[in-house]
């Protein structure tokens, strides 16, 4: 049971005249892990609020399941957003707030809850107001994963634990999510601890959508080559090119774009080496002033 | 299986107005224990002549009037109602919609204990007159009338600080005044009213005021409902 | 983990076929299923699926429905023959041109190569 999100000319100002979002289009199949990226201001937060009904677009449409999510009692409560040290009553203890979730999420897994509040050492007694920023983050997390609900977002919403604690979050959500298959929208700007988690890739720039692409498409996309100058700059006619660099006779460029096998091979005959660009990178490149628009029509 | 199907059960609205009341029924109870007390050891000292008070010492039944207290004290908790619970309800699945259901269950719920517990006030005094020997007045008075009363103003005023909370977490500070001096005008009206009923009055004019309590009540909750349906919710709250 | 330039499931399936010619997984022997392989090395399942279907593909593994994926009997006769004909293009021919540019002749290579072969023997 998956379910579909599509969105359609998203747009929302704030402040009557700033773009948060600006006429977003996209659609995502059910039952996949998806990358949200964008660096700070991109529209992130206010896209995945929209879709959980935290707040209305100013224009355009959202369709979960086929309905719009904006009080929508059937939609609402499949749609499970969590964010970094999120919406926690201050006063309220742990246990009251499992209890709280436990009661709201239909397909909520209470031993499942509890193993994870144990794993990350959260006293059940302990109020809000009194956990570290990172056992906050670490019981958002506890929501969303014992949540099950059939969308799960998570919004940065790890940023405040330890690395020992991300990773274990990594491998549960897997973990999990092979178990119950669902939709999941992780969105980070520390690409590259989560990025083999991603099945497909959503590029947020300015309020703009900048690519939707398969993870591993994406990453063949990227390449950087080094070499002679001359060389690199004949190498890199008709290709997008994202960055330079240059150090005496030597230059190095990162493309974008399928290379082709004809071109691999006349790289190595030219004494060229070609080298793979991480995902982070990529979206460093795509992101930077200037660049992301050229780019747009990928995708 | 059989643990999701006995949580649905239960409407979200009934989920709201369970996990209000069970966070907030301990609160209600010690603050009627200490109100009760409090109340009565200060009449009895001002009977007995330890604290020097004339008016009240001539004027014998006090139970009556003591409600101002538990109203501002509701009117406190639903200040504290949007401010403290929206986003947790919410951001848990559940519709503005049912969180301001939920809501005025829950406003009831408090506005029917306050009353009971009001009333359970009327054999204490009386237990307390007894005790102290019989030169004051000891008849109960319309217990039907004091009742619905209070009943109608404990509401009003849950749902007055409701509006106030909603209208300072929905708007910046200036609009948030003015729906504020809102809630604050529907209740300084529901209190002339009272005060008319205190000067005596036929049935009639009873029926009379008790409806206009009613509207009032219901002016305020549905404006209040009709802010919350709009609400993004929000990190923090910017006064 | 994978940071080689080739896409994680290709270096999956690569890593598969080294354990084929190793020997370390035999003909007939199960795979670990994708989920196993996506838990062990954190990615997605859908890129570790990739993986499998570029050697079913191939006809490296087979699928026993219900119950998983198998090696194929002829698997490890294929790698090595593919292998072996990218031999010399791969490995030698690269040598060659390496030690034609600092200099090295031919017949210092061979004799290397009798050296090693020798030391092997005893």
């Amino acid at each position: 049971m998956t379910i579909t999100i599509e969105v359609s000319r998203l747009g929302l100002l704030y402040d009557k005249s700033a773009k948060a979002l600006d006429d977003v289009t996209f659609r995502l199949e059910g039952g996949k892990i998806y990358g949200l990226l964008g660096r700070n201001g991109s529209g992130k937060t206010s896209l995945l609020s929209i879709l959980a009904s935290f707040q209305q677009q100013t224009s355009g449409e959202v369709r979960i399941d086929g309905e719009a999510p904006y009080e929508n009692e059937r939609i609402v409560n499949q749609v499970c957003f969590i964010q970094e040290n999120g919406y926690l009553s201050e006063s309220f203890k742990v246990r009251d707030v499992i209890k709280l979730a436990s009661d709201c999420w239909p397909n909520w897994d209470a031993d499942y809850a509890d193993r994870l509040l144990n794993q990350f050492e959260l006293p059940a007694k302990k109020q809000i107001m009194a956990l570290s920023r990172g056992m906050k983050s670490a019981l958002g997390v506890t929501i969303g994963l014992a949540s099950r609900a059939p969308i799960t977002i998570f919004d940065e919403a790890y940023l405040g634990m330890d690395a020992p604690s991300r990773y274990y979050f990594y491998e549960e959500l897997l973990k999990d999510y092979m178990e119950h298959p669902r939709t999941i929208i992780l969105s980070t700007h520390l690409i590259e601890e989560v990025s083999d988690l991603f099945e497909e890739v959503l590029i947020l720039d300015k309020g703009k959508l900048v690519l939707q692409e398969e993870a591993d498409k994406l990453r063949s996309r990227g390449s950087a080559i080094i070499g002679p100058a001359d060389a690199v700059d004949q190498f890199a006619e008709g290709l997008t090119i994202l960055s330079e660099q240059k150090l005496g006779g030597t230059k190095s460029i990162t493309v974008f774009g399928e290379l082709g096998a004809e071109r691999e091979k006349r790289a190595t005959a030219d004494g060229l080496t070609i080298g793979p660009v991480s995902l982070q990178d990529l979206f460093v490149h795509l992101t930077r002033k200037g660049i992301g628009s050229d780019e747009r029509k990928h995708g | 299986m059989s643990a999701n199907m006995a949580k649905g059960k239960r409407s979200p609205v009934m989920k709201v107005a369970f996990h209000l009341w069970s966070a907030y029924r301990h609160v209600l109870v010690w603050f009627w224990v200490i109100f009760t007390v409090i109340y009565f050891g200060i009449n009895e000292m001002i009977m007995r002549g330890i604290i020097p008070d004339e008016s009240i010492r001539n004027s014998g039944r006090e139970w009556d009037g003591a409600t101002i207290s538990p109203r501002i004290f509701l009117l406190v908790l639903g200040i504290l109602l949007t401010i403290g619970s929206f986003n947790s309800f919410v951001s848990n699945g559940i519709t503005r919609r049912s969180f301001g259901r939920g809501g005025l269950l829950f406003a009831g719920l408090l506005s029917i204990s306050c009353t009971v517990l009001h009333l359970l006030g009327y054999p204490i005094e009386m237990l307390i007159i007894e005790i102290s020997g019989a030169e004051r007045s000891m008849q109960y008075p319309n217990l039907a009338i004091v009742a619905i009363t209070n009943l109608l103003m404990y509401f009003g005023y849950f749902c007055g600080g409701w509006l106030i909370g909603t209208g300072f977490y929905r708007f910046h500070w200036f609009k948030g005044l003015l729906v504020c001096l809102l809630a604050v005008a529907f209740l300084i009206g529901m209190e002339t009213m009272t005060a008319t009923e205190l000067t005596g009055s036929t049935a009639a004019d009873q029926g009379i005021i008790l409806f206009v309590l009613a509207l009032a009540s219901f002016l305020i909750v549905w404006i209040n409902d009709g802010f919350l349906r709009k609400i993004a919710v929000k990190r923090k709250i910017t006064l | 983990m994978f940071d080689d330039r080739s896409p994680i499931y290709q270096q999956i399936a690569d890593g598969i076929k080294n354990d084929i010619v190793s020997g370390v997984l035999g003909e007939e022997e199960q795979v670990m299923s994708t989920n196993q392989y996506a838990a062990f090395y954190r990615i997605n399942p859908a890129t570790a699926a990739k993986g499998f279907q570029l050697l079913t593909d191939e006809g490296i593994l087979y699928k026993k429905r219900g119950i998983g994926m198998f090696v194929s009997p002829q698997a490890k006769g294929m790698l090595l023959e593919q292998r072996r004909a990218r031999f010399f293009e791969e490995v030698v021919d690269k040598m060659a041109a390496e030690a034609k540019v600092i200099g090295i002749p031919v017949m210092d290579i061979v004799k290397r190569l009798e050296q090693l072969n020798g030391g092997e023997e005893q």
